[in-house]
């Protein structure tokens, strides 16, 4: 989120658990970032729960660059 | 009865200037991970698959030392001096 | 812009029912922070309002009305203002890292330690200092608590997102006792005469339990094995750490010669986490992290300044060792007045 007060457009990955705390950090700023949920948690996981996560980031990137 | 509000605050209307400039290229992507285990990983991936699927080139990195720590604040304007996107590892 | 609300007259029960549906308790009744009670909480404060600094991570800025309509929900008295105003001074000095403190799935809470001549304003250091029965220890740590999440947003939940908390986090607040040994303020460059508070975002106090020592250099092994605590922050993350000494260990101490700096020196050599009692996912996090074993394991923090020695506590052969979030530092603040 400093980093889009600084002029960037950022792209935040989200695990599901923390998105309340980041959307209420983002109105605490005032700012609005493009956010990418995926399942929590990101740590701790063998390969093939791994995998899932960046397929779920992945595509969610996919999505926000096409918006754009 | 007539209560002092114990939520009272007034709102930090500090600006940041930006220092992301016309000369960076659209396409110029980077990374910033939180340092939370697994989240390094997880960025470089998808910025692997930016650069094999969607035609990204030099994807650049930063990390905080450490997740408990926050970002400095030269990294934060290193970044935005360079890129005009960024994938950031914030919540996990 | 008015910071006066309006709300129903209410009796004590429904009061209390009334902040928690506002989301202004901490789960403990609260005083309600009438006009008059904050004013003469007010009256009695020393000097100009302090500036504060935004509190994440909501980003708002209190006023000296806020945090004292606040210490009066926490049940303080007109003279403890001042010392919960040095608190959340200390806590928004940069070094300490409230927002990170606040945000983490660490279970830290805001650890207030009141040092020098203000003690006498009815705060324990003796038996039980860490725990109930003391309203000045506890109304001010309650009372910083209740501003970081009434002003500051640290809902538990939502912005306050520690994994399983602690019981810390309703307060934390002791005083140092008279020892042997220098206070942590004086250690620190305050004056005796100086009222002074520190803070720091730490884990509950862990005690150090040795009846069967006979030496200081015997604690020292004890208090060394307490400390080597392989799922600490200190490991990893480094940053301060404080050790309590209980007067009796502190004397044992004394009487054999130690000082604080010596205290600090045997422990930095002794105090080393097995290589053994690592997972192997944990050297890959450490590494990655930058920390290396040394040749007997892991140190506790990066170097004996870490370790800050103060002594509280009544009669009995307990010590504590407070670990912290590790991204902190011990912020020490003046007391206005």
């Amino acid at each position: 989120m400093e980093l889009e007060r600084r002029g960037v457009v950022p792209f935040l990955i989200v695990t599901s658990t923390f998105l309340p705390l980041v959307r209420a950090q983002a109105t605490a700023r005032k700012v609005e970032p493009r956010v990418i949920v995926v399942d929590h948690p990101v740590g701790g996981l063998d390969a093939e729960e791994f995998a899932t996560r960046v397929e779920a980031a992945y595509a969610g990137m996919v999505r926000e660059l096409e918006d754009l | 009865m007539k209560i002092v509000d114990p939520t009272f605050g007034l709102p930090d209307d500090t600006d940041v200037t930006p220092v992301a400039h016309d000369g960076i290229p659209a396409d110029a992507l980077c990374l910033l991970s939180n340092s939370k285990p697994g989240a390094t990983e997880l960025l470089r991936e998808v910025a692997a698959r930016l650069e094999a699927e969607r035609g990204f080139r030099d994807i650049g990195f930063a990390s905080k030392p450490q997740a408990a720590h926050p970002t400095a604040e030269e990294t934060l304007d290193h970044l935005a001096a360079q890129y005009r996107m960024a994938i950031v590892a914030i919540g996990d | 812009m008015t910071d006066v609300l309006d709300v129903p007259d209410l009796d004590p029960g429904e009061w209390f029912g009334y902040a928690e549906e506002q989301g202004w308790s901490d789960g403990l009744p609260t005083v309600p922070p009438t006009e008059a009670l904050v004013d003469a909480m007010l009256a009695a404060f020393p000097g100009d309002p302090p500036e504060f600094a935004p509190l994440p991570p909501a980003r708002m800025i209190p006023r000296l009305r806020s945090v004292a309509a606040n210490a009066v929900m926490a049940g303080c008295r007109p003279a403890d203002l001042p010392v919960v105003v040095a608190a959340l001074l200390g806590t928004t000095d940069p070094a300490y890292n409230l927002h990170g403190s606040l945000a983490t799935t660490h279970p830290c809470a805001p650890m207030v330690l009141v040092s020098g001549p203000v003690r006498d304003q009815g705060f324990n250091s003796g038996g039980n200092c860490f725990g109930q029965g003391t309203r000045a220890n506890a109304v001010v740590g309650r009372a910083l608590s209740l501003v970081l999440r009434n002003v500051g947003g640290a809902t538990p939940g939502v912005m306050d997102r520690s994994t399983q908390g602690s019981p810390a986090k309703y307060t934390f607040c002791f005083a140092e006792a008279d020892s042997p040994f220098p206070p942590l303020h004086v250690q620190r460059g305050f004056g005796p005469e100086d009222s002074v508070v520190s803070v720091m975002a730490a884990e509950p106090p862990h005690n150090i339990n040795d009846h069967g020592s006979r030496t200081g250099e015997e604690i020292l092994v004890t208090i060394a094995g307490t400390m080597a605590e392989s799922g600490s922050n200190n490991v990893y993350v480094r940053g301060p750490h404080l050790l309590v000494l209980g007067p009796e260990h502190a004397d044992t101490l004394a009487r054999d010669g130690w000082t604080v700096e010596t205290i600090r020196e045997r422990l930095w050599e002794l105090a080393r986490i097995p290589f053994d009692r690592i997972s192997e996912g944990n050297h890959v996090q450490f590494d990655e992290s930058g920390i290396k074993p040394e040749e007997d394991g892991y140190t506790v923090s990066d170097g004996l300044r870490q370790l800050h020695v103060c002594v509280a506590g009544g009669p009995g052969k307990h010590s504590a060792w407070i670990p912290s979030f590790g991204a902190t530092e011990l912020v020490s603040r003046v007391v206005p007045g």
